[in-house]
């Protein structure tokens, strides 16, 4: 990635400091990536397919965006395994698409876990830009089989079991008979004997196989689960509503130890997103401080009764991302307008999910402003693919407003939750990659119109929260979308 | 299917990355396409068509020969396990290792494959014309080395080393003397065994020689070594020697008891196996095999520099109780050798 220093009159508002080639905004079960960024004099957005299971292969697309029909332009890409760049293959090109040649792909085999990087490189009349895509390849929990296969697969099992029998029986019995009369008894009796014992070694290689893939199978969920864990503490129970609790999130490394690794994104050690179960109608995302190794403390007041799915995001030294989670059980008590201790907390009290925001463009966030989708529509969204998410904060009359501010070193930010609480996503104006650098060439104030690179990796009903900051104060709002 | 699988095993060595239609894949799927035409041919023409009526075995209502069915039955299984396969790589991955549950599937499939082509021709060649005998001989010597190549498929993270493990022992002892041994007593010559595996020995230099004449570079990191070319095969273990051995022990001690010469063509075939193992590897691995002709020194480029490490073979306990183990487990694989000699000779139909 190249970025230059802002030089004479032009000013270049560097709104996320790099400290490292980080990636992996938090995210639950949303492991595709998307980077939207200058790729030399060439802005592109970058997206990386990730596959089902490591070792796989991954599937890296480019997107220049504003290629005209006479330019001409070579993508190459590079990848470089966790081991380092001594250890890369050489650079390969990646394929322009037949039918839009602005659009080119290329494979990336991510065949040993830990952090890659990915250069993609842009050649063109316009000069040439480098930039590098951070890759998590993490083991995966396995999935089970599919019916339809168990199934096919046991069919296939029966069947040469049956076959198997068949062919050893006539072997025994038949087969050194050169003439088509009856079998005399000892041949009956040698054919059965054949048909016992293939039957045997059938089933005594089926049962190797089985234990052999029970013993690779229950390595491979050991090693998944080495993840980073999380255990949430109350220390001053019970948490009821309205009650302010002193909340401590204990998170253990992947070696079982409390986590030492951790650093700041965007100044925060962490990033805390609270939602209520199962109507996902408050929204609390706030900052805990690491008060030790491993220890996180935040002051947080129960909004109301419920359960609380917790979504914590981390940065760690190696400049890779990750997810914990917690649960929390809230009883009844009193209503509070107390929500946390940090300053840039927010809450949102709005409908239950698929309730009045399901397609609605526009969002009250108070102050008689608007959150919009750009343009007053809501996309229509699909699975799989890629989306620019867009919008607006805006005066009652739809008039975009001036004068955003940076929230969590960004100009806006993206929270992505699926109604059964299985995919989460935190989406900047960057894509989902932390720390990237942004700028905006040539203007001393942010953008008014919140632009996000995404990608729904399943489809579903999704609830977004958009939230932009002004005049000092956060302003969420909240989409409801249903993703075919 | 033996260049096919070879190939395949050579791609992923030294590129990496593969996909459904890769050379390799194309020459598996051809084999497995010409073979389940000719012997789905012969079922047919046996339950429908001009040899209706003769004598043949019957399967699920269809007649056909005794090889025809051992082969379509290894394919079916071939096809299952490439089912398997396929899951597993979205499951669990894909292949870094050689052995997997899929994998074992498949080799087992193969096998089953190789000897159903040995049957095929076998029971033609138990009724030809004695003019026929020399060619049909030759051929079956072909198709039995195929199979014994088949079998000597290691493991390649271990490099030439592996051969001095006591799982290497134990594992061949199992599987090699009944391969060695099948093929003297059905061609009733103590030599035939030593022939396949010279065979072997020959087609195994060939493709090392050929495939060396193809550029090839790793497509996926990590790269530990940057080698050119398609990687060949490891030079052939030089399994002629103990198979002559072998077959002089079985000819020798035909009079005697069964239960003795069996366990003399095992300790027979565990020494000299082991001990020209023994020998080569000390050959491969030193600088006289870092050459095009041995290719000692060609790991794949995912191996790290340490590849070569494997628990060699200490004289203590554990190593006496598993060679005597060993010298078991080949014996018991020369009596089947001999039965499945003895049976194949039979087969006529």
């Amino acid at each position: 990635m190249t970025a230059t220093r802002p030089t004479g009159p032009r000013r270049l508002i560097v709104v996320a400091i790099l400290g490292c080639a980080a990636l992996s905004l938090g995210h639950v079960n949303s492991p595709h990536i998307f980077i939207e960024e200058p790729v030399g004099p060439y802005p592109a957005v970058v997206l990386v397919h990730m596959p089902p299971a490591i070792p796989g292969e991954a599937e890296l697309q480019v997107r220049l965006q504003d290629l005209r029909p006479d330019e001409t332009v070579d993508v190459v890409t590079r990848q470089i395994p966790p081991q380092g760049e001594a250890h890369a293959p050489d650079w390969m090109v990646a394929e322009p698409s037949p039918v839009d040649p602005s659009f080119f792909s290329a494979p990336v085999p991510l065949m040993v876990h830990g952090l890659w990087q990915v250069e993609v490189a842009v050649r063109g009349t316009r000069g040439e830009g480098t930039t590098t895509v951070p890759i998590a390849a993490r083991m995966a929990r396995p999935r089970s089989m599919a019916v339809l296969l168990s199934g096919g697969l046991a069919a296939l099992i029966l069947l040469l079991a049956v076959t198997l029998i068949q062919i050893m029986r006539d072997l025994g019995r038949d087969a050194h008979r050169a003439t088509i009369e009856s079998p005399q008894q000892r041949d009956i009796r040698r054919g059965r004997r054949f048909a016992v014992a293939g039957l045997l070694g059938y089933a005594l290689f089926i049962g190797f196989i089985a234990v052999a893939w029970r013993d690779f199978d229950g390595w491979t969920r050991f090693m998944a689960a080495r993840s980073l864990t999380c255990e949430l503490t109350v220390a001053n129970p019970p948490a009821t509503a309205g009650r302010p609790l002193e909340l401590t999130l204990h998170v253990n490394g992947r070696n079982g130890r409390p986590l030492k690794r951790a650093v700041a994104d965007h100044g925060k050690m962490m990033h805390l997103i609270m939602v209520d179960r199962p109507d996902a109608g408050h929204l609390l995302h706030v900052h805990p401080e690491a008060s030790s190794p491993g220890e996180f403390k935040v002051r947080f007041t129960p909004p109301a009764q419920g359960s609380y799915l917790l979504f914590g995001d981390l940065l760690l030294d190696s400049g890779e991302g990750d997810t914990v989670t917690a649960s929390l059980e809230v009883g009844p008590g009193a209503p509070s307008d107390e929500i946390a201790s940090d300053v840039d907390g927010s809450v949102v009290l709005h409908a239950l999910l698929d309730g009045e925001h399901l397609g609605r463009p526009t969002s009250d966030v108070g102050d008689g402003l608007v959150m919009q989708w750009v343009d007053g529509i809501v996309p229509d969204l699909k699975a799989g693919g890629f989306d620019r998410l867009e919008f607006e904060l805006t005066d009652g009359a739809g008039r975009p407003m001036d004068g955003i501010e940076l929230y969590d070193g960004v100009a806006a930010l993206l929270l992505i939750l699926r109604e059964d609480f299985e995919v989460f996503a935190r989406v900047l104006p960057t894509g989902t990659v932390a720390e990237r650098r942004i700028s905006t060439e040539g203007s001393d104030r942010l953008p008014r119109t919140a632009s996000f690179p995404y990608g729904f990796p399943q489809a579903g009903l999704y609830r977004l929260w958009v939230q932009m900051k002004r005049d000092g104060r956060v302003y969420t709002g909240v989409f409801d979308v249903r993703v075919s | 299917m033996i260049v096919g699988w070879n190939w395949d095993i050579s791609w992923h060595r030294s590129i990496g990355r593969d996909t459904v239609w890769t050379p390799a894949h194309v020459a598996i799927y051809s084999a497995l396409a010409i073979a389940f035409a000719y012997n789905a041919a012969l079922v047919l023409g046996h339950t429908f068509g001009a040899r209706k009526g003769e004598p043949a075995l019957r399967v699920l209502g269809f007649a056909g020969t005794a090889g025809a069915f051992i082969t379509l039955w290894a394919i079916l299984l071939q096809f299952a396990a490439i089912l398997f396969d396929n899951w597993w790589h979205d499951v669990y991955g894909l292949d870094v290792i050689v052995f997997s549950p899929p994998h074992y599937t498949l080799s087992v499939a193969i096998a089953v494959f190789h000897f159903g082509q040995f049957v095929v021709v076998a029971s033609y060649a138990n009724t030809a014309p004695p003019e026929q005998s020399v060619a049909l001989r030759r051929i079956l010597l072909v198709l039995w080395s195929f199979l014994i190549g088949h079998q000597l498929i290691t493991d390649y993270t271990w490099g030439p080393m592996q051969v001095r493990s006591v799982l290497f022992m134990a594992t061949s002892a199992l599987f090699v003397p009944f391969s060695l041994v099948m093929i003297v007593e059905y061609l009733r010559s103590r030599w035939a065994g030593a022939q396949a595996a010279l065979i072997y020995a020959l087609w195994c230099v060939l493709l090392m020689q050929i495939f060396q004449l193809f550029p090839a570079s790793p497509q996926f990191g990590p790269v530990y070594h940057h080698i050119p070319f398609l990687l060949p095969p490891p030079f052939p273990l030089l399994l002629f020697i103990p198979a002559a051995a072998v077959g002089a022990v079985l000819y020798r001690m035909r009079s005697g008891p069964s239960w003795a010469r069996h366990l003399l063509v095992g300790l027979t075939f565990l020494v000299v196996f082991t001990s020209v193992n023994w020998a080569t590897s000390a050959l491969m691995a030193g600088p006289w095999g870092d050459n095009r002709f041995f290719a000692g020194g060609y790991p794949s480029f995912v191996y790290t520099p340490g590849y070569r490490v494997v628990t060699l073979m200490a004289l203590d306990g554990r190593t006496v109780a598993l060679a005597v183990l060993s010298v078991g487990l080949a014996a018991l694989s020369s009596w089947s050798g001999v039965a499945v000699g003895r049976w194949l000779r039979r087969i006529v139909r």
